[in-house]
């Protein structure tokens, strides 16, 4: 079972979270002077009640995640989450340096919320523009633990949905996948696709 | 008091409080100037609030034009969000120093950085707060924890499975007992020790049976040298090595058959070997007194082409040169001990 949005608008959203992590690849490429690239191929929206972890997709006893609150007319909580392990290979290859799994466990954490913050940021930053409202941001928040208690800590209401959308790390030579997560309330939903309905509504007149 | 005067005293206690905290300060307003600059800037900066105070962050520092840091500030201030410049990404985003020496020699303070929106009302401009964090500390334990972890790799001389000395270990001390040896004129002895069969061990119980194996042996020969001067080391796979110094070959026999006895006491059960029902190994032996230009491959090498003719003669042996290495014979003689 999924929420009802049209196809048109889950593209809206893909291309807009597509604008967002592209320009968070520039900026990451930026601080490692190596080409990195960010997709997001897919995106669905479920209730959290039928949410676990089978249906998350997420096949991982533990993730790391780094999830930050941005507020606008409504409130939502984003998350950028990977499979415990696969951070390392992120964060080594971000350090350029060879460094061992124990110096690796020190520095993973704050270099990962510093990626998880240009990421979310851009993402919002990309929504902001294309539909001239603000979104303001707290700092990142790092976290580790099973895919149902990270998400879960945030959620108040079982009824609150997951707007989930994989997303694809492509360092030069490995490719390393995620998963973006936006945790809003039914009403929170409603005015994000009625936005999108507005911002669509310039092109068809 | 009155209004007036309690805002400017609220002032006065921001700025004290703002001016002693052991933390960088920075407060930008909405449209992109310096409008505070705390105490640890200026003193870590080297330039003063005067100077700062009413300029663009990177018309007072160009360095920072298009930086992430200048990114973060501008979109703290358009679009209220937070950022963080991490010290693993980042290192050292301003120039910051802990003292004059440290500005002189351009050695800058390793940072944290947190950039942060505030605004005081729904409709009030929005500026924002740079936060710097000094880490160098942490940075310096970092580094100093990494040099120790790669002089203890290096440096390391045990066996990890085994838990006697290890290769390495063996290399420096047979060469130190070498020397002293050649300047004594004192004899020295070593034996290779190999357990007889291993592989066919390994394959019929497994590798873990076979680590448990190479343990108990390492174990039983340890004890079974009793002077601090005697090293025991594992030299590879299922290889052992003993070096002996002031020994001279008989007294190396009399060892090796020490370390047999014990061995095939331990009764550890061999299935697959071709020699008895229980796990045996076979010993070379090889002794000199040896002279300062001495090659010091000989006495090894001598050792090992003595443990092959122990391998040879049926396994579950000893086997030694009999003659002094020196004598260079081509075909030395050789003795076997069971």
């Amino acid at each position: 079972m999924s929420y009802p949005i049209s196809e048109l608008q889950r593209d809206t959203l893909i291309e807009i979270f597509n604008i967002g992590v592209g320009r968070a690849a520039h900026s990451l490429s930026q601080i490692v002077q190596e080409e990195i690239k960010l997709s997001v191929p897919s995106l669905r929206i479920l209730s959290f009640r039928e949410a676990p972890r089978a249906n998350l997709g997420i096949d991982s006893e533990h993730v790391c995640a780094v999830s930050q609150r941005f507020s606008s007319q409504f409130d939502a909580e984003a998350m950028l989450i990977f499979p415990e392990g696969k951070t390392q290979e992120i964060v080594r290859r971000m350090l350029g340096e060879s460094i061992t799994a124990e110096e690796l466990n020190q520095m993973e954490q704050e270099a990962l919320s510093e990626i998880g913050n240009i990421i979310l940021n851009a993402c919002i930053s990309a929504f902001s523009s294309l539909f001239g409202s603000e979104f303001t941001s707290t700092l990142p928040v790092y976290h580790l633990g099973t895919p149902e208690e990270t998400i879960g800590k945030n959620v108040s209401n079982p009824d609150d949905l997951l707007m989930l959308l994989h997303i694809d790390f492509a360092l030069p030579r490995d490719q390393i996948n995620g998963y973006l997560v936006f945790l809003l309330d039914l009403p929170s939903f409603q005015l994000l696709l009625e936005q999108v309905d507005r911002y669509l509504a310039q092109f068809t007149g | 008091m009155h209004a007036s005067q309690s805002c400017q005293h609220n002032a006065e206690i921001f700025r004290a409080v703002a001016d002693t905290v052991n933390t960088g300060i920075i407060v930008i307003d909405h449209d992109g100037c310096i409008w505070f600059w705390n105490q640890w800037m200026k003193e870590r900066a080297f330039i003063g609030d005067t100077e700062a105070v009413g300029k663009p962050l990177t018309v007072l520092l160009p360095e920072l034009e298009n930086s992430r840091l200048e990114d973060a500030v501008l979109n703290a201030l358009r679009l209220g969000q937070a950022a963080l410049l991490s010290h693993a990404l980042h290192k050292t985003p301003l120039p910051l120093f802990a003292n004059l020496t440290a500005y002189k020699n351009g050695e800058r303070i390793q940072q944290a950085i947190h950039v942060i929106p505030v605004k005081l009302s729904e409709n009030g401009e929005r500026f924002c707060i740079v936060q710097i964090n000094d880490v160098t500390p942490a940075a310096v334990r970092e580094r100093l924890l990494r040099e120790h972890a790669a002089r203890l790799q290096t440096h390391a001389y045990v066996d990890a499975l085994s838990g006697i000395p290890n290769r390495r270990r063996f290399d420096e001390f047979y060469e130190d007992e070498f020397k002293r040896a050649a300047r004594s004129g004192e004899p020295l002895s070593v034996l290779m020790i190999d357990i007889d069969a291993f592989k066919a061990y390994n394959d019929t119980l497994g590798h873990a049976q076979g680590d448990a194996c190479l343990s108990q042996i390492a174990n039983a020969l340890q004890s079974s040298v009793h002077r601090t001067s005697d090293l025991i080391a594992r030299y590879g796979g299922e290889e052992f090595i003993a070096v002996l110094p002031k020994t001279p070959l008989e007294g190396a026999i009399r060892v090796a058959e020490n370390m047999r006895r014990k061995i095939t006491g331990l009764g550890i059960p061999h299935p697959a070997s071709p020699v008895a029902p229980q796990v045996t190994v076979s010993f070379g032996i090889a002794s000199t007194q040896p002279n300062a230009q001495d090659d010091r491959n000989v006495l090894v090498t001598a050792a090992d082409r003595a443990l092959y003719h122990a391998k040879k003669g049926g396994r579950d042996c000893i086997a030694c040169y009999t003659h002094d290495l020196h004598l260079g014979s081509r075909l030395p003689a050789l003795k076997t001990y069971r």
